[in-house]
């Protein structure tokens, strides 16, 4: 037959075998780094040969684990999870079929669900504004489980609710700055028929500070929540609240949530008014100042804490040592410091830069000693016409504008100036006044609430 | 048989092929008692695993170790198996003493460790992943486990018996095992168990009549391999442990007649230490260092060496054999704990590894102090 | 019996386990992988009393318990099986290479190019221009414009007549074939994988071209350079290193083995590979440069391929789409009714233009029935850059795929069969010098 002998491993024969695989790979790893140079011109960022296969493990497109973690999440949580009903706000604008006949998709009737968490056995968070009203709780068939507003933030629009009692345990907290992006979290809220948990995508963000929040905040970029919602990190932790902040969602730490919580405990006072009026500084007006950033104080309010210390036509450059480049900003930094700790503010007036303190100052200051808060005029057999409204007063918070025909003021149909001054000074300060306004062929009801403890002309 | 070696059932875990290499002086203290010890200690895997993991390069990212997971099962159910083939082949007269004497130390060491840490817990109020009193049962179950020793021939006969101890306490450990998993993973238990042993009894008689049909060597390492997945599988599957499905395995393939428990036996063992390293590597790359982990090991490592020391006494007033020559046998944790743990950890699915990070670093510490306790008895042998 | 009572009770296992917790399983990799394993071990080994290969048992155990029918296998979980795709194609081709002996090949290098460039490139033409002229009465989309339908007639053919080298040297491998017609086709089909891997980027830059889509930036040719001279290149390298290691220590065969076709799974795709070429070109140095002694390493393939190719091929089964079968069933069989025909008619007239024997070599085309992943893959590719037409070219793909991987490999080991060279591997071939050269049907006198 004559086969060839078997190779033996004698030293010769193995040295000529690994001499020509050591050929071998020479000349494949000269051909792949010429080739490599050619296919790939920019430079190669570091190819992760090791992370890639392991984590091409992981990334199997699991969204039937995502689903799941969804649903095991919200058995986890919903007990500790209530949707409050709030009742409708600001403006009520009167309709007819038409208007609902041609907006089908419109929705009218203006009532809020807020989803709120607890954080003890009867209080919960939620994002409420300062005037809202809780009319009762979504999905729950007992009449006597209330909720009620026990104090609210009117900055930060952060609202401590009582609830019904229940054991609480503690809730697990994850921040902000420990969450990994780009990641998916749950976001709760409140629909008419109860929760919703659906997961959001948070994309890789720089978080931002924003005036309002001690820690900064994550930008949600793109994903569609409504404010209010909860956030929760697939495994139960508790991520925070959206916000709108800048014109823009954000998610605020649980952290700062419950901070807020725990300040209306103890503190339940309303922002330190600064008592002036700013305004945002335009290249005109930077020209004209000389200075080249901050805001403009439009009016200084007697009576404030900035009385004195600053003027129309200055320029603030700094608050304690943070330059500000919005009103919002100013005034919110200015409003959250609660009680009496001074702010220093930098200040540029006629070109020349100083330094001052503003010191805190409770409760409201008197925006104006004007005595014009309106005016009326007749109009015989129909009612009084408002010629003006002062801006400010609660006419305006109303809406009520110049030119509105008031038909209808208490009791009284079609009155006249005095009536209708009557019927103003009848009402007890803190007290709702019902009118009756006619505008542009349409009629509605408005309440407006006197200011309390004020002159009742106001 | 390729490898031409007899099959050892009822040995230990850690069984090495080589002899322990000479420069290890941490096994020379259990050399001198007649022990022969591991060549690789845990320690060392779970710091190789603690420098590929997350936490040091990042070989090896956190996703991986999630989807390491089947191979998780794979290796506990082989350790099941290895603890069923035990079980099943111990024939000697007095097993049954031997049994409850490990029974015993094994609930004592559990109720010393699942108590005070529970009061500990409950007092400083560490934040969680499941229930303080389900955390301090498992920590519990996790420390009672002990390393079993392979006896070399000139050891004494109290040596050999206090070895027998140590590898006994497994098996109720495999059932405590198995309650506190599923009732982590919120099934219900007695039903998930049941499921469990009979799923593990109809596996291990399809193997068994199977392994020695096979036709050649590579279609019977298919079914040894299929064997050991399906058995992994169905803990993993029913949210039990693999341990338990492993054991009753086992058991099946010992006590049927034929050559089942000898094939699979050996072709397992090649793989046993590949596995158990693994499983030590991925412990070990999964440690997250909180203060909390500091909370809960340091206690630990304490607690459990009270237990164990009382409950070597208790098991030596039971049996006879000296209590400070079982403290030395008992006292090291093995890989048994860590491979609970890592199951617990598996069906919690949180990235919070408290749980695992606690005992996995207890066990490393232990490990280290259990070579650096004095070795009594050096006269023994 | 005892076989078919271990069958009966692991099904009976996963069945009941599926019942009483389907839907709450926590996880099912390792369950699907150990059920997968042993059940289509034994269907494997049904289909072989039958003489069929045994890969279309796992098929059919895969298409049996797969989501369209029993849904023992849902569809997670085949899945979750795909994820040993990788290391069974890089094992596959490096087995193919290792077979492959060029000194023993180099006499008929030129049959084999001829009866390779040949049979592909003028099943291609006619078939691409039958596309072209068919393309109304085919439910793909409109393209637009007639160069355009040109293009992605181009385009659908060379999907269409793609071969898979992976079930092919499967069904070499598992039934221990070796002989003239197995080498011929080992040959073809791999010269046919690199001619249309050209053709396909070719044909899809014709496409983007007219089709307004976006041209990349990298040149196509230094594209392709990098993908087929880069990828043996690669392999090369890495088959070279196993080659060292194999000599130096060789221990634990089966698990290096493992591994080094797991580094070319990963590495590959990230570098932008082509697996096949470069598994192949790993088996080809290690089994002509330095080529181990003994069978060890064919002991240790035997042991590390064979749980690897069963799952691979009970998830191929469990992932065929049975419901596109249903969608577009008689063009995918018109389709390759005329595929299989032209095949056989090139074939038969580049045989003998090569001059080479009738029998074997005239089965030739027997081999080339099969098709696989590396079709599906493609498409997908298609699809996903001309939505248009490539979605509905994909689905009948997926179809056609699906038929060529059931009838395939039973197709091609009658035909191995028939030319006697099943079982042939026992035979001794450390030295290539044993066998002697193709053509040979002189020589062909049993060798041991």
């Amino acid at each position: 037959m004559g086969p060839m002998p078997e190779p033996r491993r004698s030293g010769r024969r193995l040295s000529r075998e690994t001499r020509l695989l050591i050929v071998t790979i020479t000349v494949s790893a000269v051909v792949l780094v010429l080739l490599a140079r050619l296919r790939f011109p920019e430079p190669p960022r570091a190819v992760e040969i090791t992370a890639q296969p392991l984590e091409r493990l992981a990334v199997r497109a699991s969204y039937d684990e995502l689903a799941r973690s969804v649903a095991r999440l919200e058995e986890s949580i919903a007990p500790d999870l209530i949707v409050l009903r709030l009742a409708p706000q600001g403006v009520s604008t009167p309709q007819r079929l038409s208007d609902v006949l041609a907006r089908p998709d419109a929705s009218s009737s203006g009532v809020g669900h807020v989803p709120a968490v607890r954080i003890d056995g009867a209080t919960a968070i939620a994002s409420i504004d300062p005037g809202a009203r809780i009319t009762g709780i979504v999905g729950s068939s007992d009449p006597s489980a209330t909720a009620g507003i026990l104090a609210v933030d009117p900055i930060r629009r952060i609202a401590r609710v009582r609830v019904p009692e229940r054991p609480a345990r503690r809730l697990p907290q994850r921040l902000l700055s420990e969450l990994a992006t780009p990641t998916y979290v749950v976001a709760v809220e409140g629909t008419h028929a109860g929760l919703t948990l659906r997961p959001v995508f948070v994309g890789r963000a720089d978080r931002f500070a924003s005036p309002r929040w001690t820690r900064p905040l994550l930008p949600l970029g793109g994903a569609v929540v409504t404010r209010g919602a909860l956030f929760f990190t697939l495994d139960g932790a508790f991520l925070g609240s959206a916000v709108v902040e800048d014109g823009m969602l954000a998610i605020v730490g649980a952290r700062d949530l419950l901070d807020t919580a725990e300040r209306l405990t103890s503190m339940p006072a309303p922002p330190a008014d600064p008592g002036l009026a700013v305004q945002p500084l335009t290249v005109a007006l930077s020209f004209a100042t000389g200075a080249s950033r901050g805001v403009v104080v439009s009016e200084v309010f007697p009576g404030g804490p900035a009385a004195g210390v600053l003027e129309a036509g200055d320029v603030i450059t700094e608050l304690d040592g943070q330059t500000v480049d919005s009103p919002e900003h100013v005034l919110l930094r200015l409003g959250t410091s609660y009680g009496d700790e001074p702010v220093s503010i930098t200040v540029v007036r006629n070109g020349e830069t100083r330094s001052a303190t503003l010191r805190g100052h409770r409760g409201p200051v008197p925006a104006s000693t004007d005595d014009d808060a309106l005016t009326f005029a007749s109009v015989p057999g129909a009612g009084t016409a408002m010629t003006a409204v002062h801006p400010g007063s609660p006419f305006e918070a109303a809406g009520l504008s110049a030119g509105d025909l008031i038909v209808r003021a208490g009791n009284v149909s079609a009155p006249t100036p005095a009536q209708v001054r009557r019927a103003i000074a009848d009402t007890d300060p803190g007290d709702f006044l019902l009118l009756a306004v006619r505008r542009d062929d349409r009629q509605r009801v408005v309440a407006v609430q006197m200011p309390p403890h004020t002159d009742a002309a106001r | 048989m390729p490898r031409g070696d007899a099959p050892e059932i009822g040995r230990d875990v850690l069984d090495p092929r080589d002899p322990a290499p000479r420069w290890s002086w941490l096994p020379a203290r259990r050399a001198a008692l007649g022990l022969s010890a591991s060549a690789a200690p845990s320690l060392m895997f779970i710091l190789v695993g603690l420098g590929l993991g997350p936490a040091a390069l990042g070989v090896l990212p956190a996703e991986a170790l999630t989807r390491l997971d089947p191979v998780v099962s794979v290796a506990l159910a082989t350790l099941g198996v290895f603890i069923g083939l035990g079980l099943g082949a111990m024939r000697a007269p007095g097993t049954a003493a031997v049994l409850l004497a490990a029974s015993v130390e094994m609930a004592l060491t559990m109720v010393v460790v699942t108590g005070a840490m529970y009061v500990l817990l409950s007092r400083w109020a560490v934040p969680l992943p499941v229930d303080a009193a389900l955390f301090s049962a498992i920590l519990g179950v996790c420390s009672s486990a002990s390393a079993a020793m392979r006896v070399t021939e000139r050891a004494a006969p109290d040596v050999r018996s206090a070895a027998r101890i140590a590898d006994m306490d497994d098996v109720p450990l495999v059932v405590l095992a198995t309650f506190a998993v599923t009732a982590v993973a919120a099934r219900p238990i007695g039903e998930a168990t049941l499921l469990t042993v009979a799923a593990a009894i109809a596996a291990g008689t399809a193997g068994w009549l199977l392994f020695e049909r096979a036709r050649g060597a590579p279609e019977r390492s298919v079914f040894v391999t299929g064997a050991v997945l399906l058995l992994g599988g169905i803990g993993a599957y029913l949210g039990s442990s693999p341990l338990l499905s492993g054991c009753v395995a086992g058991l099946i393939w010992v006590r049927t007649p034929g050559a089942a428990d000898r094939i699979i036996g050996a072709d397992l063992r090649r793989l046993q230490h590949p596995l158990v390293a693994l499983l030590l590597i991925v412990a070990g790359a999964s440690i997250q260092w909180t203060l909390a982990l500091l909370w809960i090991s340091a206690p630990l490592v304490l607690l459990r060496l009270t237990g164990k020391l009382l409950a070597s006494a208790a098991a030596a007033w039971m049996t006879g054999v000296p209590a400070g020559l079982l403290a030395t046998i008992l006292v090291p944790p093995g890989v048994i704990g860590v491979a609970v743990a890592l199951n617990v950890q598996q069906v919690l699915d949180s990235p919070n590894t408290l749980l695992l990070s606690g005992v996995t670093v207890a066990a490393g510490v232990s490990e280290l102090l259990s070579a650096l306790l004095p070795g009594e008895r050096e006269d023994s042998c | 019996m005892g076989r078919a009572a271990g069958l009966g009770l692991i099904f009976a296992t996963v069945v009941l386990l599926q019942r009483f917790a389907g839907r709450e399983a926590l996880s099912t990799v390792a369950l699907a992988l150990g059920f997968a394993l042993v059940a289509a071990a034994l269907m494997g080994e049904l289909a072989e009393r039958l003489r069929l290969p045994r890969l279309s048992g796992y098929l059919v155990f895969g298409l049996l318990c797969g989501p369209y029918m029993l849904n023992l296998i849902t569809a997670s979980m085949a899945r979750e099986l795909q994820i040993v795709n990788g290391l069974a194609i890089a094992l596959i081709a490096f087995v193919a290479g290792l077979e492959l002996n060029i000194a023993h090949l180099r006499p008929q290098l030129r049959s084999m190019l001829i009866v390779g460039l040949l049979t592909t490139l003028g099943v291609l033409t006619v078939l691409t221009l039958a596309i072209w002229a068919a393309w109304p009465w085919l439910p793909f989309g409109d393209p637009g414009g007639s160069i355009a339908r040109l293009a992605a007639s181009l385009v659908t053919a060379t999907l269409v007549v793609s071969f898979s080298p992976t079930v092919t040297i499967a069904v070499i491998a598992e039934s221990r074939a070796r002989g003239p017609l197995t080498e011929l086709v080992l040959a073809i089909v791999v010269l046919a994988d690199l001619i249309l891997i050209l053709v396909f980027a070719l044909a899809m830059q014709l496409a983007r071209w007219t089709m307004g889509a976006g041209v990349s930036d990298v040149n196509i040719l230094v594209q392709l350079s990098w993908e087929i001279a880069g990828s043996l290149a690669f392999g090369a390298i890495a088959g070279a290193l196993f080659a060292i290691y194999l000599n130096a220590i060789g221990r634990e065969l089966t698990l290096a083995l493992l591994g080094l076709c797991i580094v070319l799974a990963m590495v590959s795709p990230a570098l932008r590979f082509e697996l096949i070429l470069a598994s192949l070109s790993a088996g080809l140095v290690v089994g002509n440069i330095a080529p181990p002694a003994g069978d060890q390493l064919r002991r240790a393939v035997e042991r590390g391929a064979l749980p690897v190719l069963i799952v691979f091929f009970a998830a191929a089964g469990a992932s065929l789409q049975l419901d596109a079968l249903a969608l577009v069933g008689t063009v995918a069989l018109g389709l390759a009714v005329v595929r299989l025909g032209l095949v056989r008619a090139f074939a038969a007239y580049a045989v003998r233009l090569a001059r080479l024997p009738e029998f074997p070599a005239g089965m030739v085309w027997m081999g080339l029935v099969s098709q696989a992943g590396v079709t599906l893959g493609l498409a997908a590719i298609v699809a996903e850059e001309f939505p248009a037409w490539g979605s509905m070219v994909q689905t009948v793909i997926v179809a056609l795929t699906g038929l060529h991987v059931l009838g395939g490999p039973i197709v091609f080991r009658a035909a191995l069969a028939r030319a006697g060279e099943l079982d042939k591997l026992d035979v001794e071939t450390v030295s290539a010098a044993a066998s002697p050269p193709f053509p040979y049907p002189q020589a062909r006198a049993p060798e041991h």
